[in-house]
């Protein structure tokens, strides 16, 4: 890459915190009590991304595969738990299972995209490998969490139809098999959306960072478009195949529902 | 033969208080083949679950159920559920909802149209095979939900308090023609109920349970002669051991001081 990227300096940091005290002052004019939450964002955000940016530069500087796949699989166990904590239905103990399918499909993901597509040598080159597979993730862990958010609150609703296929002998294949397909399909609409307005309705951030640093746009459109494409693939992947292990959990061995009602004994 | 329902128990925990909640507690019961069953018991007292450990939409905490003396096999043994909110599916027409077991079976399409368009015939439902649930009367809706469980041709067919949103004069013509197909098709029925008028009417005998944990607490063999009359001496009689049986189970003290 060519060209030099304006430094931020110290003083120039502090200037842009003016946008936060903006939003701040809006905030108690309107009476939105929102100050303590942007004073601990603010902070975390100036903590969190240094402390970031101390550990790549560690890490680009160690280059070795080991440190690279510590920070893929931190990143992962990260959403995980957030998935799960986005998840209002607390009775399918899915961490683990999920867990294993993100690694896999991340891992396959990652390691195509920056070893075979882009040709990265070696393939988990930290520069390349850590930033895409970061992107991979925050972008599709939301499709995950909207997906497996839907199923399960579309069995708990639909739990009656569900239980009358059970009865007339269907398999929770068959029983759930619209719920299934729902939920899936509610993933993915968000990352196809995003397809339809890209450069259109927004500069994707990587783009943006490519050309700031001085990359010729149409090298950065080519990143770009691997890396849209590499996210709906993955995301496409990763929900449906966490819809289908967290579906089979939602069954036990002889195929029953176990998601319970709110209450339980009386239906309403 | 029949069903054999041995020691069957079943807890939930609770999911706010982590409570361990015993619904039904050690029920013993042989329902022989071709009977027609009836349970009451006091609301909430877990009748519901029964029925649902037997369709196998529960798995029990413990005990057992033989179905001609063997164990249930819910992929091979069919067992009918019918629920007092029909759960009809919505985008089906009446013909649809009727053979969908069939289509779950696999039964091809004209041989599965052919023993819907019986069923149709046969229910008082003609005219109406293209019409969608809502389109249908309440009765109507139950008639549809009954077919389509018995033309999967179950084993035993349970029903979770069928009649129980219908109008009086619905639910006695149901009644009556609910007893009609039973001594026609010869099948087993275990009926939830809480009324006891309509368990009387409809049963060979009736069990009452307990308020949760539910057991088993009496046991009435109804001998009226069929057809029966729902205002003969021998069915008041039954109606009045009955409701004692109940009584003596009620849990809310306002109700027991009243009568």
């Amino acid at each position: 890459m060519t060209g030099t990227v304006i430094e931020i300096g110290p003083y120039q940091l502090i200037l842009a915190l003016v946008f936060i005290l903006l939003a701040g002052g809006a905030s108690l004019y309107h009476g939105l009590r929102l100050e303590k939450d942007l004073l601990v964002g603010t902070i975390r955000t100036f903590a969190q991304l240094f402390l970031l940016g101390y550990v790549l530069k560690f890490v680009f500087r160690l280059n070795s595969v080991w440190p690279v796949l510590a920070v893929f699989l931190f990143m992962i166990v990260f959403a995980t738990r957030i998935i799960r904590s986005r998840i209002k239905e607390k009775q399918v103990a899915f961490f683990w299972p999920m867990l294993v399918s993100m690694v896999i499909s991340y891992a396959l993901a990652a390691i195509l995209i920056t070893g075979v597509v882009i040709g990265a040598k070696p393939w988990w080159k930290p520069q390349y490998f850590i930033p895409l597979g970061g992107m991979l993730i925050g972008n599709s862990m939301n499709a995950v969490a909207i997906s497996l958010d839907r199923l399960l609150s579309d069995l708990k609703e639909r739990r009656q139809e569900v239980e009358m296929m059970l009865c007339l002998g269907a398999d929770y294949h068959e029983a759930s098999k619209d719920m299934v397909k729902n939920a899936m399909r509610a993933g993915m609409i968000p990352a196809i959306n995003s397809m339809m307005a890209v450069g259109v309705v927004f500069i994707p951030g990587m783009m943006t960072g490519q050309i700031l640093a001085g990359a010729d746009p149409l090298v950065a459109i080519r990143y770009q478009i691997v890396v849209m494409v590499m996210i709906v693939g993955a995301t496409a992947m990763l929900s449906f195949l966490g819809v289908r292990i967290v579906c089979k959990l939602c069954f036990g061995p002889a195929q029953q529902l176990l998601l319970r009602p709110e209450k339980h004994g009386k239906r309403d | 033969m029949g069903l054999e329902i041995i020691g069957l128990c079943k807890s939930f925990k609770d999911q706010k208080t982590s409570d361990i909640v015993e619904v039904l507690d050690d029920v013993h019961y042989h329902v022989h083949g071709g009977r027609f069953v009836s349970i009451v018991g006091p609301s909430g007292c877990g009748k519901t679950t029964l029925l649902r450990v037997i369709a196998g939409l529960e798995e029990p905490s413990s005990g057992n159920l033989l179905l001609e003396g063997r164990k249930i096999s819910y992929d091979v043994d069919r067992i009918g559920l019918v629920f007092q909110e029909y759960a009809l599916f919505p985008w089906r027409t009446t013909l649809e909802n009727i053979e969908l077991g069939l289509e779950i079976m696999e039964v091809p399409k004209e041989e599965r149209r052919a023993a819907a368009m019986d069923y149709i015939r046969s229910f008082g439902l003609k005219g109406f095979e293209n019409r969608y649930p809502h389109e249908l009367s309440g009765g109507m809706q139950q008639r549809v939900a009954i077919a389509r469980t018995l033309i999967t041709d179950p084993r035993v067919v349970l029903m979770d308090e069928p009649f129980g949103s219908l109008d009086s004069q619905t639910r006695n013509n149901l009644q009556s023609f609910l007893l009609a197909l039973w001594q026609k098709q010869k099948v087993t029925i275990i009926f939830v109920t809480h009324n006891v008028d309509e368990a009387v009417f409809l049963s060979d005998e009736v069990l009452v349970f307990s308020k949760r944990p539910a057991r088993l607490t009496n046991r009435f063999d109804i001998t009226a002669p069929r057809p029966r009359d729902r205002t003969s001496t021998e069915c008041n009689r039954m109606r009045k051991m009955i409701l004692d049986a109940l009584e003596a189970e009620r849990s809310d003290p306002l109700l027991t001081e009243k009568s």
